[in-house]
C-alpha cells in the first residue's frame, strides 16, 4: 500500500505532462498555420512559395491517412508494449534540456516559415539553400518532440522494432497516392461517359434531347415547355456514388470475413461500381424528366441529391443479398435453413422503425422541395411497422412515470434555449400550408403531430436507447432492464443522437437525458415517456405559436 | 499462408477504400448523408444479427 501512492502520483505527472507538451506541440504547429492563413488571407496560398504542398495536399492527407492506418492494423498486437515501455522510459526521463533545444529549433523553423512567406521570391538570397534549411529544421523540430516525450534510446528500439510495420505502411501511403493520382485522372473522361449514357437513356423516352459537350450540358426541349437542362460536372460523374460503395464492399467483407468465400467476393468490387455508375447516369437522366416534364424544383431540391443515396442503399441491399444467397460467395449455405437466433428478431423489432422512417424520409424528400407534403406517408410507414413488431415490445404497466416525463420537460425547455427558430423555414411552412385547402392543411397537421408525438419518439428511442445502447455496452437486448451503465454506450449513443437532430450539441444533450431516463428503471418505456413528453410539448408550442421551424 | 492471404486482402482492401476516399470525401454533399449512412449501418447491424452464432 505504501509503495503503491508515489507510484500512482508518478504516473499521474508522467501523464500530465506528456498531455502539456502534446498541447505544447500542438499550440506551435497551430500558431505556424493560423499565421499563414492570416497573411495570405485563406486562399492566396495557391500563389505563394507553399503552391506545391498546398497543391498536393490531397496527396499528402491520403498519404497520411493510409500510412497511420496501415500502421495501426499492423502493428495493433505490439502496441500495448509499445505504450508499457514508453511510460517506463518517460518516468525517470529529463527532458528540459531537449525541449529547450526543440524551442530553439521551432523558432528557427517558424522564422524561416515567415520569412519564405514574405520575401520569397524577391529577395535572392533566399534560394534552394534556405528551402533546404527549412526541410532540416521542420524534421528536427519535429524529431525533438519525440526526444521530449521519451529518451532516444526508448525510439532507437521503437524504430528498430517496427522498421517492417513502417516500411509497409509507408508504400501503402505511397500507392494509395498513386491510385489518387490515377483516379484523379480519370475525372473528365468519366463525365464523358456519364453525360453520352444519360442522354442515350434519356433519347429512350424524349424526342427533343440535346447535348453541349463543351459545357457538359443536357437538356430536353419540348413546344410549349421551358427548356430544362442541367450541367454534369466531375461531381455529378458518379465518382462518389463508386466511392461509397467501394468502402461499403470493404467494411461489409472486413465485418464478414469468417462467411465469405475469398478471393471470390473480390469480384463484386468491380460489380457494385459498375451498378452505381449505370445508377447514377439513370439518375442524371430521370431529373432532367422530372424538371422538364414534372417540376424543376423538385426536380433539383428533392431529387437530385436523394437519388444519389437511394441508389446507394438499392446497390448495397443487392450486393448483400448476393453474397449471402450466391454459393460462390458465401460458406454459410447449409447454415441459412436454420431458423435466425431470437436476438436477431429482438433486433429487427428494434431497429426496423427507425429504418423505415429513414427510408420513407429519403423518398419523401425525393419527391418534394423544401417542403414535405409527403409527411403523412411516414407516419403510416412507420406505425405499420411498429404494428408489425408491437407484440415483441412487451412494455410493462404502468406505462407513465413522473421521473420520465419531467427529464421530457427539462429537455423541451433546454432545446427551446439552445436552438434557434428558423425564420426562413417557419415562412415555408406559412405559405405552403396557406396555399392549398383549410382541410388539406388540417390532415397535414394532424399527421404531423402524430408524427412528431408518437411515431418519430417510438422509432428513434427503439433503436438509439433500445439497440445501440444495449449493443456499444455488449448487452442482450431486453427492452425491460437495462445494460450496465457504461461511458462509452452512454456517450456514444447520444452524439449519434445528436448527430441526427441537425443541432447536435442540443440534440446529444437531449440524447443523455433521454438515456438517463432508460437507466433509471431499466425500461426503454421511460425513454420513449420522456421523448414523446419533448416532442409534444414543442408540437403544442409550434402550434400555439407557429414557429414551424420548431418541427 | 491463410494468415498472409488476409493480412494482403486487408491491405488491398484498405487501399482501394482510402484511396477511393481521399478522392471523393471532399465533394460529397453532406446534407443527407447522416440518413443515408444510418440506413447503412443499419442494414449492416440487422445483418451482423442474424449472422451471430446461436
Amino acid at each position: 500500500m505504501t509503495t503503491a501512492a508515489p507510484d500512482r502520483r508518478t504516473t499521474s505527472w508522467l501523464i500530465v505532462r506528456i498531455g502539456i507538451l502534446l498541447l505544447l506541440f500542438i499550440l506551435q504547429i497551430e500558431i505556424v498555420e493560423i499565421s499563414l492563413r492570416k497573411y495570405f488571407h485563406q486562399g492566396n496560398l495557391h500563389d505563394s512559395v507553399w503552391s506545391p504542398i498546398v497543391g498536393s495536399q490531397r496527396y499528402i492527407f491520403s498519404f497520411i491517412f493510409v500510412f497511420l492506418a496501415a500502421f495501426l492494423v499492423i502493428a495493433r498486437v505490439r502496441l500495448v508494449e509499445h505504450a508499457r515501455e514508453f511510460l517506463l522510459s518517460a518516468r525517470q526521463y529529463r527532458w528540459s534540456w531537449q525541449l529547450f533545444f526543440q524551442l530553439i529549433s521551432y523558432i528557427g523553423f517558424a522564422f524561416l516559415t515567415w520569412l519564405l512567406s514574405t520575401r520569397y521570391p524577391e529577395s535572392a538570397f533566399l534560394g534552394i539553400t534556405t528551402l533546404l534549411l527549412w526541410g532540416v529544421l521542420l524534421f528536427s523540430t519535429a524529431g525533438l518532440m519525440l526526444t521530449t516525450l521519451a529518451p532516444v534510446v526508448y525510439w532507437r528500439q521503437f524504430f528498430s522494432a517496427e522498421k517492417s510495420s513502417l516500411l509497409v505502411a509507408s508504400l501503402a501511403g505511397l500507392m494509395t497516392m498513386l491510385a489518387t493520382y490515377f483516379l484523379m485522372q480519370s475525372w473528365p473522361s468519366m463525365v464523358e461517359m456519364t453525360l453520352h449514357f444519360s442522354e442515350y437513356l434519356l433519347r429512350l423516352v424524349y424526342s427533343g434531347v440535346f447535348v453541349i459537350p463543351d459545357t457538359s450540358t443536357l437538356g430536353i426541349v419540348q413546344p410549349g415547355i421551358p427548356q430544362f437542362d442541367v450541367q454534369v460536372t466531375r461531381d455529378c460523374a458518379g465518382y462518389e456514388g463508386m466511392t461509397l460503395i467501394t468502402v461499403f464492399l470493404a467494411l461489409y467483407l472486413w465485418l464478414f470475413k469468417e462467411d465469405l468465400r475469398f478471393p471470390m467476393v473480390f469480384l463484386l468490387f468491380p460489380v457494385g461500381i459498375v451498378a452505381m455508375w449505370l445508377f447514377n447516369s439513370l439518375r442524371i437522366a430521370v431529373l432532367v424528366g422530372i424538371g422538364s416534364s414534372y417540376s424543376p424544383e423538385i426536380a433539383i431540391a428533392g431529387f437530385h441529391s436523394n437519388a444519389g443515396w437511394i441508389a446507394f442503399i438499392l446497390v448495397s441491399l443487392g450486393l448483400i443479398a448476393v453474397m449471402h444467397r450466391v454459393p460462390v460467395f458465401t460458406k454459410r449455405q447449409r447454415q441459412a435453413q436454420q431458423a435466425p437466433p431470437v436476438s436477431a428478431k429482438t433486433a429487427s423489432a428494434l431497429l426496423l422503425p427507425m429504418m423505415v422512417l429513414l427510408a420513407a424520409t429519403l423518398l419523401t424528400s425525393a419527391a418534394s422541395s423544401g417542403f414535405d407534403w409527403f409527411y403523412p406517408l411516414k407516419v403510416i410507414a412507420t406505425a405499420t411497422v411498429l404494428g408489425v413488431f408491437w407484440k415483441s415490445y412487451a412494455f410493462c404497466r404502468p406505462y407513465l412515470n413522473v421521473e420520465a416525463i419531467g427529464i421530457g420537460i427539462a429537455i423541451f425547455f433546454l432545446w427551446m434555449w439552445m436552438v434557434p427558430a428558423d425564420a426562413e423555414k417557419t415562412l415555408l411552412y406559412s405559405e405552403e400550408l396557406g396555399s392549398v385547402a383549410p382541410w388539406l392543411a388540417l390532415v397535414w397537421l394532424v399527421f404531423r403531430c402524430i408524427g412528431s408525438a408518437i411515431t418519430v419518439p417510438l422509432a428513434e428511442e427503439l433503436a438509439f436507447r433500445g439497440y445501440i445502447l444495449s449493443r456499444l455496452s455488449n448487452a442482450e437486448l431486453k427492452m425491460n432492464m437495462a445494460p450496465a451503465f457504461s461511458w462509452l454506450a452512454f456517450l456514444a449513443s447520444s452524439l449519434l443522437f445528436g448527430i441526427f437532430h441537425g443541432a447536435w450539441i442540443a440534440g446529444t444533450i437531449a440524447g443523455m437525458g433521454y438515456a438517463l431516463a432508460r437507466y433509471r428503471r431499466g425500461r426503454v418505456s421511460d425513454a420513449i415517456l420522456a421523448h414523446m413528453t419533448t416532442n409534444a410539448l414543442l408540437s403544442a408550442y409550434v402550434l400555439m405559436t407557429q414557429q414551424w421551424s420548431y418541427w | 499462408m491463410n494468415k498472409l492471404f488476409s493480412v494482403v486482402s486487408v491491405s488491398v482492401l484498405a487501399l482501394i477504400s482510402s484511396s477511393a476516399y481521399a478522392v471523393a470525401v471532399p465533394e460529397i454533399d453532406g446534407s443527407n448523408a447522416a440518413i443515408g449512412i444510418g440506413l447503412t449501418v443499419g442494414v449492416l447491424a440487422l445483418v451482423k444479427e442474424y449472422c451471430r452464432k446461436k
